[in-house]
């Protein structure tokens, strides 16, 4: 370690581990507060739509909105982790592509270079572990070389999106088992995809509030330096949390190649910016040190309840990108209002 | 290669040949020169080269199989005409500026003449004007460089040939037409705001599903070009319209899209869905009846035709203004013929 100074640390590690927890107490009660206002404006944006759409309200569409968040709350949740770290992970959207196309061709040709054919969820963990690898690699790029991760995962955003195109050719692969394409379908009334990213919202909360990583997570973006010098390993809780990323964006990237029953070199392109924006407006900061895994699943739902209300509405194309644009920017000013 | 070499062979002595007989042909090349208009687009595509001439063609991106299915047409042309054709692509349809870059910077190669196909009307008018003011002839092809715009640079287009994307719309419209005797309600799914070509499909099939008059649009809504988009929008406006009989989708990664939200809703067998461009995963959609048709566009054949319309303008007889490209409804109907040549085609 470039620090070298091991003792003091261990002392100061105490001191330094409760002034963390301390932070991360403060820094839960006023995101109580962040939660509170964002549940209001997605109240509000709901009541109109009921207001102004008899479907709105219907039990079947409201299903389909949590159906049309899930993809975008999976991403978001790996990129709540990155950004509380003061971090950023561009790259979400083609490792998921690039998930989904190797979990695809898994499927298709038997397992990669060798061929050996398997049955889909072993597709599915090659999937998976195809974007544990990226995230793993953009981890080690972002600490080894001290590059900051927005230009690491620009880089990885194209990187990763060329690779997709290269592994596939350019073409798309389908004709998928229907236990796979099942991963799409629904448990009773509730969609499949809803309940993967339910459980992973439970998960990725339990692993904030109540562990290591968790308080790690906010320590490093609260005071990455402070971190170090109290002795966090900082640097291998970076790789960790970039690979979790990439894990969940991998998860996304499978869950959507079965919702579409095929699996496109071009898919999931911009999906970073929406889980970006679902994070942002569940009350994550940019600078690091705050945020709720909550907040991020109600950002990701009004994201998706906007969308299903414009589409009810019949709402005019480029009315819309004015529209969630201005939907953004209002709910996180409602954030910021509260706080004060 | 072998095959390419020896036609160029061919054509070296088809060169050769015509420089003695010069005078002979003379007359033949002028009279050329004004009805070349009236060739069929067959004779157009069956010209060759007489001499090996060094042609630049510019598609959009090589991450869509439209684009590549258009690279390979280039790179067959070239062997069956007995020319050099360099392709330049871009990595995605945003790089709108790489692409103007990477033509400014092919203009100083010495190219006889060059096929654009632009991401947008306007993004290479300043290279087009460089290569126009050097005399270089310009077949613009697939995408249209924007008429008034091009004018205005001074940019001199020697010849336009495109699919008529309103006529791709109408197609659709036409088909739900006469297998939907009764009409009722039908809706758009729009590609990106703002691009040309999704916005004159959306208006050819608008302009002709309403002239039937016994059919109502009730939804037109963007999905930009994305698979899951569409299918969330197409559910959407699903569970807003339930009584919809056709959806009409601007691009076909769209129209599976919208083939899983009408199959998740059950509606399979009551709703015509659409599709447009004709690539391979909608035809296979189509061949098992979840997609009802797409309207295909033969990008290979497109490039083929505009390296003949280069070739024409090199030999002095330009043919002016714009050609049509071929387009065609596939459906249940056709598409055995449509999935055997795109299987044979990569082996060749």
């Amino acid at each position: 370690m470039a620090d070298g100074q091991e003792p003091p640390a261990f002392s100061a590690e105490a001191q330094v581990g409760s002034d963390v927890a301390l932070s991360g107490r403060r820094s839960r009660l006023t995101q109580f507060l962040l939660r509170y206002g964002i549940v209001l404006a997605l109240v509000a944006l709901g009541a109109v739509f009921a207001w102004r759409s008899p479907v709105f309200l219907t039990s079947e569409n409201l299903l389909q909105v949590l159906l049309q968040a899930s993809v975008n709350i999976i991403v978001a949740l790996g990129m709540t982790f990155v950004i509380i770290t003061a971090g950023i992970d561009l790259s979400v959207g083609s490792t998921a592509a690039l998930s989904g196309m190797v979990a695809a061709t898994t499927m298709s040709t038997g397992l990669p270079i060798v061929g050996i054919a398997v049955s889909w969820p072993v597709a599915v963990l090659v999937g998976l572990l195809t974007g544990v690898l990226v995230g793993f690699a953009s981890g080690v790029i972002v600490t080894s070389l001290r590059i900051t991760p927005f230009i690491v995962t620009l880089g990885m955003l194209s990187v990763v999106r060329g690779l997709t195109l290269i592994y596939s050719g350019g073409r798309p692969v389908f004709g998928f088992p229907e236990g796979f394409t099942n991963l799409a379908g629904t448990i009773g009334p509730v969609p499949t995809p809803a309940i993967i990213a339910g459980i992973l919202a439970i998960i990725s909360a339990f692993v904030l509030r109540f562990t290591r990583l968790g308080e790690y997570t906010y320590a490093i973006g609260g005071n990455e330096e402070a971190a170090r010098l109290s002795g966090v390993p900082v640097d291998r809780y970076k790789i960790a949390i970039y690979t979790l990323c990439g894990a969940f964006a991998a998860v996304a990237g499978i869950v959507l190649t079965a919702r579409l029953r095929v699996a496109e070199p071009n898919a999931a392109s911009g999906y970073e910016l929406d889980a970006i924006a679902a994070t942002v407006m569940g009350g994550t900061s940019l600078f690091g040190g705050e945020g709720t895994v909550v907040g991020t699943v109600i950002g990701a739902l009004i994201i998706a309840t906007l969308r299903n209300g414009l589409n009810l509405l019949n709402v005019q194309a480029y009315y819309q990108q004015l529209a969630i644009g201005l939907v953004i920017i209002l709910a996180v000013a409602l954030d910021r209002f509260r706080q004060r | 290669m072998r095959r390419r070499f020896s036609l160029s062979r061919v054509a070296l002595a088809g060169a050769a040949l015509t420089m003695v007989l010069g005078i002979s042909l003379g007359p033949a090349g002028a009279q050329d020169a004004t009805p070349a208009g009236g060739m069929s687009v067959e004779e157009i595509a069956a010209v060759t080269a007489g001499e090996e001439y060094k042609l630049l063609a510019v598609v959009k991106t090589l991450s869509n199989e439209y684009w590549q299915t258009m690279e390979r047409g280039y790179n067959e042309a070239a062997a069956e005409k007995g020319v050099t054709i360099d392709v330049l692509s871009v990595p995605t349809e945003q790089d709108t500026e790489q692409q103007l870059n990477q033509l400014q910077t092919a203009l100083a190669q010495d190219y006889d003449a060059i096929m654009v196909s632009p991401i947008t009307p306007t993004n290479l008018i300043p290279a087009l004007l460089a290569a126009s003011e050097a005399g270089i002839p310009i077949i613009n092809v697939d995408e249209k460089v924007d008429p008034a715009a091009a004018e205005e640079a001074g940019v001199a287009l020697t010849t336009v040939i495109a699919s008529d994307n309103r006529d791709a719309g109408a197609r659709a419209a036409q088909y739900m037409i006469d297998t939907i005797p009764d009409g009722g309600q039908v809706a758009i799914i729009e590609g990106k705001a703002g691009n040309q070509s999704g916005l004159d499909r959306k208006e050819g099939f608008e302009e002709a599903i309403l002239a039937a008059g016994t059919f109502e649009i009730v939804a037109s809504q963007p999905a930009d070009w994305d698979g899951q988009r569409a299918l969330d929008v197409a559910t959407n406006i699903l569970q807003a319209n339930p009584d919809i009989v056709g959806f009409y989708a601007a691009n076909d990664t769209m129209a599976l899209g919208v083939v899983e939200a009408v199959r998740a809703a059950g509606k399979l067998d009551q709703i015509t869905i659409i599709g447009t461009d004709a690539i391979p995963a909608a035809l296979t959609a189509v061949e098992a009846g979840d997609l009802e048709g797409t309207v295909a566009q033969f990008p290979a054949e497109e490039a083929r035709i505009a390296t003949s319309l280069a070739i024409l303008a090199l030999q002095g007889s330009p043919v002016d203004g714009f050609i049509p490209s071929p387009i065609e409804l596939i459906t249940s109907e056709n598409v055995g013929e449509m999935l055997a040549p795109a299987e044979a085609t990569p082996a060749a």
